[in-house]
C-alpha cells in the first residue's frame, strides 16, 4: 500500500505539468473557440527563449523567468492578432489546419535556431527529495503542485466572480452579442491567447528539466495535456486541473501495476470511458440551446 | 458542408502558411556538395565520387546529424591529400527526419547522383533505405544501427560497421556481474533496438532482479525509477535512446535512488549524464568509439585536429565520431579499386577491406561476411564526458 501511495505522489507532480498544458488550451478555445494544436511548439519557443536569457544574457532565473512570460504573451498575442483573426470566421477545419501548420513551422524553426540536442536548464526548486508522512517528494514537485493549484483557483475565481471573467465568458457564449454589449471582444480574445500561451509556457519551462529542452519536447506531453483537457470537459479551467492531476496519477498507476507498454493505450480507454458516462468530461457543462 | 467566401479565403491563407512550413522543413539542413555523376557509373566523374547519406537533421533524434560532419571532415582530410585516385570526395547528406517514408523519398533523390550511401541513420529507416537500395545494386556502408536483422542473410550491398546490439548487450552484462552487482534491473526500449540489446544482456549470464519495457512515447519514469527501487535493485542497465534516458535518470534523482548505472552507447551524450540535478558516482557506458579525450589514441588526434580544421563549427561529438569512422571504412573500399570505378567494382573493393584500423577498432571484410566491428568496451562518464574506466 506504501508503494501505491508513493506511485500516486509521484504521478502529482507530472499531471501538474499536464494541467498547466491543459490550462493554457482551455483558457485559449473558451474565449475564442479555437483548438490550438501549436500550443506546445510555442511553449517550447518560450523555453528555448529561457534557455537564451539565462546562458547567453546572463539573467538571473527568476528575471529570466519573468521576461519569458512576456515574450510568451508577445507570441500569443501575436498568434491572434496577425494569424488568427484572419480566420476566426472560417470553418473549424481551417482554424485546425492553420494550427497543425503553425505547430510544424514553429518546430522547424526552432530547430534552425536552436539547434536540436538537448539542453538543460534547472529547476525552479532544486534539492534531494523530502521524507512527508514517510512519501519521498521532491522540493519541485511540491512547487508545481502549489502552483498549479494556485494558478488554477485564481484562474477560478477571476472567470467566475470579476468583470472581465463576465466578459470572457459573454465572448464564449455568444461573441457578436458580447460585442454588441460593448465588450471589446478582440482585446480580451487576444489577451486569453496571451495568457493562455504563458500558462502553457510555464508547462514547458516546469517539464523541461526532467525531459531535456529540445524542439519536439511538448509533442508527446500534449498529448497527455489533451487528455486532461478532454477528461476535465474542454472548456472548464477546473476540469483542466483535476483533469491534468488524474491523467498524471493514473498514467503513473497504469505504468506501475499494468505496463509502461500500455500506459497511452489505457489512458484513452478511461477517456473513452469517462466521456462515454459523461459526453462532456467531468466538469464540462452541457451546451443547452432554445428551438 | 458549405464553404463560404470567408472560409475559402482562409483556406488559401492556410496554404500559403502550410507552404512556408514545408519550405523551412525542406531547406532544413542540407549538406549538398554534390556534383551529378556524368561518368561511367553514378556519382563518378573523372575527379570525383559522390556519396549519399539520409540522416535526421530534424525531428526527435536530430542530434544525430551531427554525424555528418564527421563524414565530411574525413572527407575533406582525404581530398586535401589528393582525394582517392585523382577523385575529390564529396557528400549530399538530405534529411530524413527520422521517418522511413521520408527517407526512402529522399533515397530515390540521391540515387541517380550516388555512386553509394554511407552513414545512414536508425534502425526502421535503414530497413526502409535498404529495400530501395538492394535490387538496384547500390552499396551501403555503415547504417548506424546495430540491429540483429542487419546481420541475418545480409545482402551483399550492405556493409555493416557498427557492431551487433548483442555484442554491446553481452558487453553490459558481464560487466555487471564483474563489478561484483547483486541486483540488476533493466531498462530497455520495446522495439528491435531494445530487444536487441536485452537479448544480449540476457546472453551474458546475468538474471535481471528486475526488467521493465518502456515506449518512446513515454515522459514520465518515475514509476519505473520507483518499481527499480522497490526491488532493491544496486544497479541499472538502461538500453534506451536520449530522451527517455534524459528522463529516466531525473526520475530516479527525484527518489534520491542512487544505483550504479550502465547504459548504452546510443544514450551517450553529454546531456545524458548531465542532465540529473544529483551527480551519480557511477555511470558506465558501451562503447566502440574510445574516450575522445584520449589524445594520446592517434585515432582520437587526427579525428578531433580534422574536426576543428574542417568542421569548425560542429561539435567533436561522439555522434560526429560514428560519421568519421564509417567514412573511413567507406574510403578504404574506394582505395582498393583498380579498374574502372562502377557500383560493382565499389562492392568488390569493399569486400577486400582486411585489417582496416579505423577509430572504432578494427575491421574486416570478405565476399562471405560483411560484419563490421566487433569489439566493445566500458567507458566511464565524468564530468559530463567519456572517460576511460578508472
Amino acid at each position: 500500500m506504501h508503494n501505491f501511495f508513493q506511485f500516486v505522489i509521484g504521478g502529482l507532480g507530472f499531471g501538474g505539468i499536464y494541467a498547466f498544458a491543459a490550462l493554457g488550451l482551455v483558457l485559449i478555445f473558451k474565449t475564442s473557440g479555437v483548438v490550438n494544436f501549436a500550443f506546445g511548439a510555442m511553449a517550447t519557443v518560450v523555453t528555448l527563449t529561457l534557455w537564451s536569457l539565462l546562458n547567453h544574457a546572463g539573467l538571473p532565473f527568476a528575471a529570466a523567468w519573468v521576461l519569458a512570460m512576456v515574450i510568451a504573451m508577445l507570441i500569443g498575442g501575436f498568434t491572434n492578432g496577425v494569424l488568427m483573426r484572419r480566420i476566426e470566421r472560417s470553418a473549424v477545419l481551417v482554424q485546425i489546419v492553420l494550427t497543425l501548420g503553425l505547430l510544424i513551422l514553429i518546430e522547424g524553426l526552432a530547430g534552425v535556431l536552436w539547434g536540436y540536442g538537448p539542453k538543460s536548464i534547472p529547476q525552479p526548486l532544486s534539492g534531494n527529495p523530502v521524507n512527508v508522512a514517510s512519501f519521498l517528494i521532491t522540493p519541485n514537485d511540491l512547487f508545481i503542485i502549489g502552483l498549479t493549484v494556485g494558478v488554477g483557483l485564481l484562474l477560478f475565481v477571476v472567470f467566475e466572480w470579476t468583470r472581465v471573467g463576465l466578459a470572457m465568458r459573454a465572448i464564449a457564449a455568444d461573441r457578436e452579442v458580447a460585442s454588441l454589449m460593448g465588450i471589446r471582444t478582440n482585446l480580451y480574445v487576444t489577451g486569453s491567447w496571451a495568457l493562455g500561451t504563458a500558462l502553457s509556457g510555464i508547462a514547458a519551462i516546469l517539464v523541461a528539466p526532467s525531459l531535456g529542452l529540445e524542439p519536439t519536447m511538448m509533442d508527446q506531453v500534449a498529448v497527455f495535456a489533451f487528455a486532461a483537457a478532454i477528461v476535465g470537459g474542454f472548456g472548464s479551467l477546473i476540469g483542466a486541473v483535476v483533469g491534468g492531476f488524474l491523467i498524471g496519477v493514473a498514467s503513473n498507476l497504469i505504468a506501475a501495476y499494468v505496463s509502461t507498454n500500455l500506459q497511452l493505450t489505457l489512458i484513452f480507454a478511461v477517456i473513452v470511458a469517462v466521456l462515454y458516462v459523461r459526453p462532456d468530461g467531468l466538469f464540462g457543462r452541457q451546451a443547452v440551446s432554445r428551438q | 458542408m458549405t464553404w463560404d467566401l470567408r472560409s475559402v479565403r482562409g483556406l488559401r491563407f492556410v496554404f500559403a502558411a502550410g507552404a512556408v512550413a514545408l519550405a523551412i522543413a525542406a531547406c532544413g539542413q542540407s549538406a549538398s556538395s554534390s556534383s551529378s555523376g556524368s561518368g561511367s557509373s553514378a556519382g563518378v566523374t573523372s575527379n570525383s565520387v559522390t556519396f549519399g547519406q539520409t540522416v535526421p537533421f530534424s525531428g526527435p533524434a536530430a542530434l544525430y546529424g551531427e554525424s555528418t560532419a564527421g563524414v565530411k571532415a574525413y572527407f575533406a582530410a582525404v581530398n586535401a591529400q589528393g582525394g582517392v585516385n585523382g577523385r575529390k570526395l564529396n557528400l549530399t547528406a538530405l534529411d530524413d527526419q527520422y521517418t522511413p517514408p521520408v527517407a526512402v523519398q529522399q533515397t530515390r533523390k540521391l540515387i541517380p547522383q550516388e555512386l553509394g550511401e554511407v552513414a545512414v541513420n536508425g534502425s526502421a529507416t535503414t530497413k526502409a533505405v535498404l529495400n530501395v537500395l538492394t535490387p538496384q545494386g547500390i552499396p551501403l556502408v555503415g547504417p548506424q544501427t546495430g540491429a540483429t536483422y542487419l546481420f541475418q542473410n545480409t545482402p551483399p550491398i550492405l556493409f555493416n560497421v557498427w557492431p551487433e546490439y548483442t555484442i554491446e548487450g553481452k558487453l553490459l552484462g558481464n560487466f555487471a556481474q564483474k563489478r561484483g552487482l547483486k541486483k540488476v534491473g533493466v531498462l530497455y526500449q520495446n522495439d528491435d533496438f531494445g530487444q536487441s540489446l536485452y537479448n544480449g544482456v540476457l546472453a551474458s549470464g546475468l538474471k535481471p532482479a528486475k526488467v521493465i519495457s518502456y515506449d518512446p512515447t513515454q515522459t514520465d519514469f518515475s514509476p519505473d525509477a520507483q518499481q527499480f527501487k522497490s526491488a532493491g535493485v544496486d544497479g541499472v542497465i538502461i538500453l534506451a535512446i536520449p530522451k527517455p534516458t534524459i528522463a529516466f535518470l531525473n526520475a530516479m534523482a527525484a527518489l534520491n535512488f542512487k544505483p550504479v548505472r550502465l547504459m548504452s552507447q546510443v544514450s551517450a551524450i553529454p546531456q545524458s549524464f548531465s542532465a540529473s540535478p544529483q551527480e551519480f558516482p557511477s555511470s558506465y557506458v558501451g562503447a566502440f568509439i574510445p574516450a575522445l579525450q584520449d589524445t594520446s589514441n592517434t585515432q582520437v588526434k587526427q579525428f578531433e585536429t580534422a574536426m576543428h580544421r574542417y568542421e569548425p563549427s560542429a561539435p567533436v561529438s561522439i555522434f560526429a565520431a560514428w560519421g568519421w569512422t564509417e567514412a573511413q571504412v567507406a574510403v578504404a573500399g574506394l582505395k582498393n579499386v583498380s579498374g574502372k570505378l562502377t557500383r560493382a567494382s565499389y562492392i568488390k573493393g569493399l569486400d577486400s577491406v582486411h585489417n582496416l584500423q579505423t577509430l572504432g577498432g578494427t575491421v574486416n571484410y570478405s565476399s562471405s561476411s560483411h560484419v563490421g566491428l566487433t569489439k566493445m568496451f566500458m567507458v566511464q562518464a565524468r564530468g559530463g564526458q567519456l572517460a576511460p574506466v578508472q
